[in-house]
């Protein structure tokens, strides 16, 4: 049988309801503030930390910034595109638009908005997996 | 009426519950129900577990510890005293107790022991497991120990 109690943890001590509880062994870091539970079976006293908020904000904020950068490069491989292929009438050819000229070019820009895009979905797992 | 003390914590197990209502009585104290025990009302709200410095049934606890109220009395050194009604430091507990054996019993020279009471010694008495007779008001021991 053991005993969960809320608690925090900071500077390498351990709290519960502002009450230091000395020798406790901490599964974390333990340096950065964290929230977490504080279990206690006879004289053993462990503290486990709840997710890190500060690491679940970078987690957004990297999310949010890939999810705009996927959305640049493909604004820039739309645009890119519909100049390449627009081409400019050529009297000579009868108006047949010349063919285009950096289609790679734009291809391995779409090509990395998706890699972006995937690395985007697996933080989000990694988020979600936060325990 | 089995009567334990673990630790000075009180532990009563009547066979019918006119036990109970006669102990009060006789003791002016209200006993309350525990899991499968009776124990002083003082005592029933005694947690699993104490947090050092924080309070332990008002007393101040010294250690972190998490096991039943009796371990946990232990770990912190504390027993109820029966005349105060409260938890103290068992060093605190200054009374005496004799202790006869006679046959399989011990006897003891009052109807029920002060948790932490000294021997001749000075050994203090905090745990002891015996049979109180309601009509004499005597307590048998069938087994106890000095810490």
């Amino acid at each position: 049988m053991s005993k969960i109690l809320d608690a925090t943890c900071q500077g390498g001590v351990v709290t519960v309801d502002e009450v230091p509880v000395p020798g406790t062994r901490i599964l974390s870091k333990g340096t950065g503030q964290s929230e977490g539970v504080l279990l206690v079976q006879g004289r053993k006293k462990t503290y486990v930390p709840k997710a890190a908020p500060d690491l679940e904000a970078t987690l957004d904020r990297l999310i949010a910034a890939l999810d705009k950068a996927v959305t640049a490069l493909n604004q820039t491989a739309s645009a890119l595109q519909t100049l390449d292929t627009s081409g400019f009438l050529i009297a000579a050819d009868m108006g047949v638009p010349s063919p285009p000229q950096v289609a790679s070019n734009i291809s391995q820009i779409q090509s990395a908005a998706s890699d972006i895009s995937t690395a985007k979905g697996d933080l989000e797992t990694l988020k979600g997996n936060l325990i | 009426m089995r009567v334990t003390c673990r630790h000075g914590h009180y532990a009563f197990f009547p066979r019918d519950s006119s036990e109970i209502g006669a102990f009060s009585n006789l003791f002016a104290e209200e006993l309350a129900r525990v899991e499968d025990y009776y124990t002083f009302s003082f005592l029933k709200d005694a947690e699993k577990y104490s947090l050092e410095a924080k309070p332990y049934l008002g007393l101040p606890a010294l250690v972190t510890f998490e096991g039943n109220p009796w371990d946990v009395m232990r770990e912190n050194g504390f027993v109820y005293s029966v005349g105060l009604k409260l938890l103290v430091p068992k060093e605190t507990i200054t009374s005496t107790v004799g202790v006869s054996r006679v046959g399989y019993y011990s006897i003891v020279d009052r109807p029920l022991i002060q948790a932490g009471a000294r021997n001749a010694s000075g050994q203090q008495i905090l745990s002891f497991d015996g049979e109180f007779t309601l009509s004499s008001r005597q307590l048998k021991l069938t087994e106890f120990s000095y810490e």
